[in-house]
């Protein structure tokens, strides 16, 4: 695996897309940030995006639970459905406002979700799960 | 007309002839010669003969002809007249249906005159109602389609409606249709009559309450049987019956007159109450009283057989014949004759016994009385014996038995008289009444006879002692002790030779001679003071001629009057004789003389035999010269000092007489009599006694008084067991007579354990003094070798006695024991019961020798009518142990079933078959079918569409396997409404385990089950709405933690370094909006509480098309821009009571999501009120863009729930309001839609009233 391409952003919440961008490219500039407000634009974009054999492009996926339409748990079921070869590109977090255990519990079963962020998203946040990934390269 | 235009052929042809004729001879030949003219002229002539015959035989034909013509003329006219008088009515008819020919009936049918039929359509006279059936088969009929049929009414103008057959036919040139009408109203009648009476007949024979079948005689094919047929004989369908030949029922006739029914039906006769027994399909035994009738049925010959079912009464019969033959068996088998005689004495019935000792057959015997001039009967003593008094009549008179009444019968037959002891013993009715008499004697003939010969024999002796006494001259006196004065009779103041009245004590003193004086003071002394019988011989002195005279005085006294009474005798001269028989010793003479008299001559000192006679010698045995030298005291077995005493007296002249026992020369002892007188032979005194051997008579009176005591003993024990009841109770009443009247020490009765072989006593009458006790250690102790009386008897089933005790070896175990006890004859007789030996009949008697033959015959009978009767007893006592079971199990049954039919649960009993035979009355209640309209039916008339057919094969196969099933039906009830039973249906099992029925108990659990509905529904309710509770506070939770956590991540930015001014203030304007987000939020929840909380609940009435109205008002604009089009329709539910603000906001809440969601066609809103029984619908439809329910129906009425990209006015609000406000009144709401074909939302209130609780 290499470096850390992009960081995708799943929330119908314009605010919060806002400050997830603010927080990650002030601390690191480099990354490419990409949000959706629609869960349906998300996969459509990664069908797009990811569907090449050898793009080896890891990204993280910030997802919302609470969306119109399709919710974060519909996301993650349509998600379930594509190839290793896009699936093997992310690692996803939950990022919702919900504190619900029974949401993190879910969550936590989810065997695609990598770990439940709690909004607001912040700096502090963002360097442990930017470092998780680089710990996970080292080891 | 016709015969005319023949005529006119013939002239035609006449002429024709001559045409020809002339065209012919236009070319003769001219030169004829003469030969060959008259050769022509001669042909032609040969020619006109043969015309001449030909045309004579055609007037001939035509003659024929003619007449002929006639003859069809006149057929004609009898056709023509046939044609009107046919009793069918005939009509030409035209194409059109127009009448053109009739006849006379066809005019009588339709009531009017001919002509004024013509011309006129035939199908008016035809009623309306059939005129259909007319006109198709008149279209057919003129179509050609050859012969057409048909049934009518015709409806003439008063005449009342005639049925009627038509058949029509088209004319040859097809110009006619000739119709042929038939009055079969008649024939309508009749079949209506026959189907009447058929379903008469049908009704009968199905509902008939006898057993029906109907057979065809030749071939054995049952025709038909109804179901009464079907349940008495054990089928359990009429496919069973019907269609079968008779050979393949299986129904086995058991018992009754087969071969006379059947020769009774091959002759054709009728069969009536013939009562026969037969094994039905089910194999079960039941009579039936069959009666046969023969009958035609479809031209065959048939039997309609009709059955009742009798068995009921036919066990009872046999329940009853059984008891009287056991009973007759009882008496027939009695030794004792018995006759039932009725209230008037007449005879009913007699055991033959009773015959044979009367002499009669029982024809002879039946119908006499005891009246009856026939009886030659005699008492005891030879007097008449009026049938008045016999015991039978006796007892009718006064009720009472009466017994042991000795009866000399005459036979004539065979000439003799029989003596019986009868007993006459009356049964009386419940009113006290006599119902009839029984009679039982017995006969004691030998008895009667013996005891007349005792009699003859006492007569002798008496003549004999009468011949040896001399008679004397006699006198009585009374002595009066008050005054001591005699007072003679005139015969006693002759013996004393006096004159005198009365003798005073000193003078009676002086006649007395004073050697006496002592011996006639004690005597006189003892008769006074002991009251000792006063009876002496002395001499007197006559007072007139000094004549001294023996005389033989005897006297009793008389306390009360104190008089002493008394007899004297002149006995000189038998004094004298006797002196003048010793004084001549011619004593060898008397003794001589009489040689039937055994005479002894004795001393009377010492008691030696001094002289004995011939009979003497003979009877005891010893030679004379060896009797001469003994005494009487070697004779006599009595060794005490009364004989001495007794021939001391007899010396002093005091006559003797006893009986005594005296031992012979062969050691036997010999009952003998013996009278004394004192002789005196050479002035010695001796003692001349004669002997009478009376062993004989004292064998015949014992032997006698024996005979009676059995007899009496047979005849009693021989009473109890006609009464007897239970077997303890007759023993122990048998053992109690045996010792009683039998005059046995003891009986005992013991019963053969048949597990041991043991003997165990269990009755005993008599003096047992622990007698029984001690022979049974006896008897267990010497088990092997033990063989007494009592196990032989036992072994041989035969009596076995022992009649010396003493000496028996067969004894010896018990001697020691039955001796000290007094016994010395025993004798043991077996009980048998089904021919084995059940126990034994013990008797002791204390004298040696006690069971001689007629005892033992007599025993022999006794022990044999105790073992009939104990046998008879127990079958008896089984049948009334059995008959008291039935009883008992009829009642029990009788309480069971009062139990059942009132049991608050339902019960019902199937057959094998399902079918059912029994409901109770909770059945009825609850399901309204009373037992009429079930029984004979399957339960599944009860049956819903809702339990699966597998349930009842599983209950099927549960209860066929006998066991018990559980569960649970929704059935349905008679008025169509369901309900819920929980049943149990079990088989009802004989001992043997067959199945005879099912037994179902149920028990309406409907209202229970509505209750768990209930409780189920709210159960899911509350679930519901606590789901719905968690779903709100997550909701709830998300929604204000959005804009907060925003609120916080806004400030985080703002908190970054080298943030531009514009960055500052795009975070600040967004932190304000997140507040007022969060302000939304809150203000929502603050909404939807309060619809949750029901605060303002203010009920009025609204119309819903104010309501709608005041909305629209509100989105006017948008309406207006949008082009948006309502379709209203509340016609019918216009208004309704609810809380206004809620019916507002749910409408707008609805009006304003199908503007939100309109498609791209201008919106068309569709809202309709309806009400559905007592509900109140509200559907509301729009032609927006829809959603797809499939993905979202669940969350549809969720909270802040969107389902549209891109229409950001939803908050996800107003659905859950909706349903939320419908809800709170007490309302449901469903939606149906497809994506693209807008929605349709349905709403419910109940009551139709939109109320909240």
């Amino acid at each position: 695996m290499k470096n850390l391409s992009r960081i995708i952003i799943i929330d119908d919440d314009p605010i919060n897309n806002m400050i997830c961008k603010k927080v990650i490219k002030n601390d690191f500039k480099k990354l490419e940030v990409v949000s959706f407000e629609y869960p349906i634009e998300a996969l459509d974009y990664i069908k797009a995006e990811y569907s090449f054999v050898n793009r080896d492009e890891p990204s993280i996926l910030l997802l919302d639970l609470n969306m119109p339409i399709i919710s974060g748990w519909q996301f993650l079921e349509e998600y379930s459905e594509f190839s290793d070869t896009i699936k093997n590109n992310f690692i996803i977090y939950i990022l919702s406002s919900s504190i619900s255990e029974t949401d993190k519990a879910r969550a936590a079963e989810n065997k695609y979700v990598k770990g439940y962020i709690e909004k607001p998203f912040n700096s502090q946040t963002c360097k442990s799960m930017i470092l998780n990934y680089k710990l996970q390269l080292v080891l | 007309m016709r015969i005319k235009n023949i005529k006119h052929n013939t002239s035609n042809l006449r002429l024709k002839a001559e045409e020809m004729h002339k065209s012919l001879s236009i070319n003769p030949k001219d030169n004829l010669t003469i030969t060959e003219t008259k050769e022509f002229i001669h042909e032609l002539e040969v020619h006109q003969i043969e015309l001449e015959i030909m045309n004579s035989e055609l007037v001939m034909a035509n003659e024929q002809i003619w007449l002929k013509e006639q003859r069809i003329e006149e057929a004609n006219k009898k056709f023509i007249e046939l044609y009107d008088f046919a009793p069918s009515g005939y009509f030409s008819l035209t194409k059109e249906g127009d009448i053109v020919e009739i006849n006379l009936s066809g005019a009588n049918m339709l009531g009017k005159p001919s002509h004024r039929l013509l011309r006129s359509q035939f199908a008016l006279y035809i009623s309306d109602k059939t005129r259909p059936i007319f006109n198709t088969f008149f279209k057919t009929l003129i179509e050609g389609k050859g012969t057409q049929t048909c049934h009518v009414t015709l409806f003439a103008n008063e005449n009342l409606p005639i049925a009627v057959a038509i058949t029509g036919t088209l004319s040859e040139n097809s110009a006619t249709c000739l119709i042929n009408v038939i009055d079969i109203t008649a024939l309508n009648k009749a079949e209506q009559e026959l189907e009447k009476s058929n379903l008469l007949f049908s009704s009968i024979f199905y509902n008939s309450p006898d057993a029906l079948i109907i057979i065809r005689l030749n071939d054995n094919f049952v025709i038909n049987c109804n179901e009464k047929y079907l349940k008495l004989f054990g089928f359990s369908s009429m496919d069973e019956v019907v269609g079968k030949n008779t050979d393949q029922l299986n129904v086995k006739p058991i018992q009754g007159e087969f071969s006379k029914i059947a020769s009774l039906i091959k002759n054709n006769k009728s069969v009536k109450d013939f009562e026969i027994q037969l094994r039905n399909n089910q194999g079960k035994l039941i009579w039936v009283s069959t009666s046969i009738e023969t009958l035609f049925l479809d031209n065959s010959l048939c039997t309609i057989t009709s059955s009742i079912n009798i068995t009921t009464q036919k066990l009872a019969q046999d329940a009853l014949l059984e008891s009287k033959i056991r009973y007759h068996s009882l008496v027939s088998n009695l030794n004792v004759g018995v006759l039932v005689q009725g209230p008037n004495a007449e005879m009913i019935l007699s055991n033959p016994r009773a015959l044979e000792l009367l002499g009669l057959t029982e024809e002879q015997l039946i119908g006499k009385s005891s009246f009856d001039p026939y009886w030659n009967v005699i008492h005891e003593d030879g007097s008449p014996f009026p049938g008045h008094t016999h015991p039978v009549p006796m007892s009718i008179a006064t009720g009472q038995p009466v017994i042991n009444v000795v009866m000399g019968v005459f036979r004539p037959l065979t000439n003799d008289r029989v003596w019986l002891l009868v007993n006459a013993d009356p049964q009386l009715k419940e009113d006290g009444s006599i119902r009839e008499v029984i009679c039982t004697f017995k006969e004691i003939t030998e008895i009667v006879n013996k005891t007349e010969e005792l009699k003859n024999k006492k007569i002798k002796i008496e003549n004999f002692l009468k011949s040896n006494e001399k008679i004397g001259k006699m006198g009585n006196w009374e002595f009066k002790l008050s005054e001591k004065k005699l007072y003679p009779s005139t015969g006693a103041a002759e013996i004393y030779g006096t004159d005198k009245k009365i003798i005073t004590f000193d003078e009676l003193k002086r006649f007395r001679q004073p050697e006496y004086k002592s011996y006639l003071d004690d005597a006189l002394s003892d008769l006074i003071s002991k009251n000792k019988p006063y009876d002496v011989e002395y001499k007197i002195k006559r007072e007139n001629d000094g004549r001294i005279v023996d005389v033989n005085a005897t006297a009793i006294f008389d306390v009360t009057s104190n008089t002493i009474f008394g007899t004297i005798r002149d006995i000189t001269e038998q004094k004298n004789n006797e002196k003048l028989l010793n004084e001549n010793e011619i004593e060898y003479k008397i003794l001589f003389e009489d040689k039937s008299t055994i005479k002894l001559i004795i001393n009377p000192n010492g008691g030696h035999i001094m002289h004995a006679n011939a009979e003497a010698s003979q009877f005891y045995g010893w030679p004379l010269k060896e009797l001469i030298k003994k005494t009487v005291f070697d004779l006599n077995i009595d060794k005490t000092n009364t004989t001495k005493k007794n021939i001391q007296l007899t010396a002093q002249g005091i006559n003797f007489h006893r009986e005594v026992k005296h031992k012979l020369a062969d050691g036997s002892i010999k009952d003998i009599e013996i009278f004394s007188n004192d002789i005196e032979m050479s002035s010695k005194k001796y003692l001349l006694t004669s002997i009478i051997d009376i062993t004989q008579r004292k064998i015949a009176e014992e032997n006698a008084l024996k005979l009676s005591r059995i007899n009496k003993l047979t005849s009693k024990i021989n009473e109890l067991i006609l009464y007897a009841t239970d077997e303890s109770t007759l023993l122990d009443e048998a053992c109690q007579l045996t010792v009683k009247l039998g005059n046995f020490r003891m009986a005992w009765i013991g019963m053969l354990d048949e597990n041991t072989g043991a003997v165990i006593p269990v009755i005993h009458a008599g003096g047992n003094d622990g007698y029984l006790d001690e022979i049974k250690i006896i008897s267990k102790n010497n088990t092997l070798n033990e063989n007494g009386p009592t196990r032989t008897s036992i072994k041989n089933k035969n009596y076995s006695v022992c009649n010396d005790i003493e000496n028996d070896p067969m004894m010896a175990l018990w001697k020691t024991t039955a001796l000290a006890h007094g016994f010395h004859s025993i004798i043991s007789l077996p009980l048998i019961k089904n021919k084995e030996v059940v126990g034994v009949y013990v008797l002791y008697s204390s004298t040696v020798n006690y069971f001689d033959n007629e005892e033992i015959t007599l025993l022999k009978e006794v022990s044999k009518n105790l073992s009939f009767a104990i046998e008879n007893i127990e079958k008896e006592a089984l049948r009334k142990q059995y008959l008291v079971k039935i009883a008992k199990d009829e009642e029990s049954i009788r309480i069971l079933s009062t139990a059942i039919d009132q049991s608050p649960i339902m019960s019902e009993i199937t057959d094998l078959e399902g079918n059912i035979i029994y409901v109770n009355r909770k059945f009825t209640e609850v399901t309204g079918y009373t037992p009429e309209e079930v029984i004979g039916k399957n339960p599944r008339i009860l049956k819903s569409d809702h339990t699966p057919q597998l349930e009842y094969k599983t209950l099927w196969d549960t209860i066929k396997n006998g066991k018990s099933w559980h569960g649970t039906f929704l059935n349905k009830k008679k008025n169509g409404e369901t309900y819920w039973e929980s049943a149990v249906i079990s088989p009802v099992k004989t001992i043997t385990g067959e199945i005879t029925h099912f037994l179902g108990i149920k028990e309406d659990i409907t209202n229970l089950i509505l209750a768990e509905e209930e409780k189920s529904n709210l159960i899911k309710d509350l679930i519901g709405q606590n789901k719905n509770l968690e779903q709100f506070a997550y909701i709830v939770s998300h929604n204000l933690r959005s804009p907060v956590s925003n609120i916080i991540g806004l400030k985080g930015l703002l908190k970054l370094k080298n943030l531009s001014n514009t960055e500052k203030e795009l975070y600040e304007t967004q932190i304000l909006k997140s507040v007022e987000k969060l302000d939304d939020v809150i203000r929502d929840l603050n909404a939807i509480l309060q619809v949750k909380n029901q605060l303002n609940a203010k009920v009025e009435t609204i119309h819903f098309s104010e309501i709608i109205n005041s909305i629209n008002l509100g989105l006017k604009s948008l309406i207006e821009s949008e082009n948006i089009t309502f379709k209203l329709n509340f016609k019918d539910a216009e208004k309704t009571d609810t809380i206004k603000s809620y019916l507002h906001s749910i409408f707008f809440n609805l009006i304003s999501n199908s503007i939100k969601y309109r498609s791209q066609s201008p919106p068309i809103i569709e809202i309709t009120t309806r009400i559905e029984g007592d509900k109140l619908i509200i559907l509301y439809k729009d032609n927006g863009i829809g959603i797809d329910l499939v993905v979202h129906g669940q969350n549809l009425f969720g909270l802040y729930q969107r389902f549209h990209k891109g229409h950001a006015e939803g908050k996800g609000i107003g659905l859950y309001m909706v349903k939320t406000q419908i809800e709170s009144l007490g309302g449901k709401i469903s939606a149906s839609s497809h994506p693209d074909k807008g929605i349709e939302f349905k709403i419910e209130f109940k009551n139709n009233k939109i109320v909240t609780n």
